[in-house]
């Protein structure tokens, strides 16, 4: 048992490491620009140099994503034993120890199988524009559909309702929109409250943009919580009430501003929560 | 129904487990030869020493990243040799490498299998690989 606990207090260890790592680096990065953009402002930096700067900041963000890939995916294959052998451990000995062994079972396979959660989700987060696949015209109603397909059976559970109109075509790439409309679906019924949830989607257009909003009328969100929700493994609820690795949100944002967008949550509204974001629409020329 | 022999080529101890585990649990009657490089893999198809009595396998799971001969290299000459090629193989590996798809394919695997991360999907890939390869197709004899 204690070889069990090892095994994932070192992957533990491993993952800490890496969002650690991760979040300095997206920490410098963020004052690379500021100090790049106060430069240009006092115009006393030279063209070039602030072309450097640039270079480097493509360069170390390249790098990060490199790293981040590399290390969920170099993660998952000693993860995978340590999930597989807890979990043989269950179905072979529990009720055959004592009440503390199954206890100290179900918390390790428990652990394992959230971190390989938290890996899998790293490892998606990671691959975000990382495809040769360039953003073409696609229908934010076939993405919403898909988005639904993908999560009937939680739909269907719930008893949730989604209520929208007819939604535009944008520029963007039709698996990544799903993923977008996925994470905000699957957040609106964890969080929707009572039973049945409602969820509202709509559009309209906004100059070359459309604007998405998107909002249900559950628990909400404090507006104070407004930025951090986005942040990579970042949770404001006990896991035990409502599970989840904290990458959905950030996983949204990463997404919508690759196509160019962005992504907020709108304080205005009076009860439950409403995500606004923007993307590209159909150019007029 | 009779038990037909199945060569796991692994090196990796753990998989090589999770596989006997996963015959064990369905109750999968067939046996389980485990080598683990591609060379003893060669050898017992062929009967070389050690292997002089080993039984020729109805089914073999080939893991794609081996020591000394790589899994990709035993395929391409299995397929090569007469007395083997009408072997089913499967590639079994935790390569989701574009790349070792297209070469497997291209050296004629029967399939090609990535060990699913959830255990208890990989046993019933394991179950279902079994099922398809030794109870429903019709192979030659």
């Amino acid at each position: 048992m204690t070889g069990i606990a090892w095994v994932l207090a070192a992957a533990a260890a491993c993952l800490l490491v890496l969002s650690t790592v991760l979040a300095i680096r997206l920490r410098r990065t963020g004052s690379r620009i500021t100090g790049a953009v106060a430069a240009a402002r006092t115009g006393s930096t030279e063209l070039s140099e602030l072309e450097a700067r640039a270079a480097d900041l493509q360069r170390s963000n390249a790098e990060l994503e490199q790293f981040a890939y590399l290390a969920s995916h170099d993660l998952q294959e000693p993860l995978r034993k340590v999930a597989s052998f807890c979990q043989l451990l269950q179905r072979r000995y529990a009720g055959k120890l004592d009440a503390r062994a199954d206890q100290y079972i179900e918390f390790a396979v428990d652990g394992a199988l959230r971190m390989q959660a938290l890996i899998n989700d790293l490892l998606v987060f990671s691959r975000v524009g990382q495809t040769a696949a360039q953003p073409s015209l696609v229908s934010s109603d076939a993405a919403l559909a898909r988005a639904r397909e993908n999560l009937a059976q939680d739909l269907e559970k719930s008893g949730a309702t989604i209520e929208a109109g007819h939604l535009p075509l944008v520029m963007a790439e039709l698996p990544l929109l799903t993923a977008v409309f996925q994470n905000l679906l699957s957040n609106a019924l964890k969080f929707g409250g009572a039973a049945s949830p409602r969820i509202v989607v709509s559009a309209r257009p906004d100059g070359r943009f459309q604007v998405f909003s998107f909002t249900d009328y559950g628990i909400g969100i404090e507006p104070q919580d407004a930025e951090r929700i986005f942040v990579l493994f970042q949770r404001l609820n006990e896991r035990s009430a409502y599970p989840g690795t904290g990458v959905g949100l950030a996983m949204c944002r990463k997404i919508i501003e690759y196509f160019g967008g962005r992504i907020w949550l709108d304080a205005t509204t009076a009860e439950g929560t409403r995500f606004c974001f923007t993307l590209p629409g159909e150019s007029d020329e | 129904m009779n038990e037909i022999d199945v060569l796991v080529v692994e090196d990796d101890e753990a998989d090589a487990l999770i596989i006997r585990e996963a015959f064990e649990y369905y109750k999968i009657k067939n046996r389980l030869h485990v080598v683990t490089d591609g060379e003893q893999a060669l050898r017992f198809l062929r009967r070389q020493p050690p292997y002089a009595d080993a039984p020729r396998p109805g089914l073999i799971l080939l893991d794609v990243n081996l020591p000394r001969r790589g899994g990709l290299e035993v395929l391409a000459e299995l397929k090569a040799d007469p007395a083997l090629l009408m072997l089913p193989v499967v590639m079994l590996t935790s390569s989701r490498a574009e790349e070792d798809i297209l070469r497997s394919y291209s050296l004629h695997a029967n399939a090609y299998v990535s060990k699913p991360v959830d255990f208890e999907h990989f046993i019933d890939a394991i179950r279902q690989i079994d099922n398809f390869f030794l109870t429903l197709v019709h192979l030659p004899n």
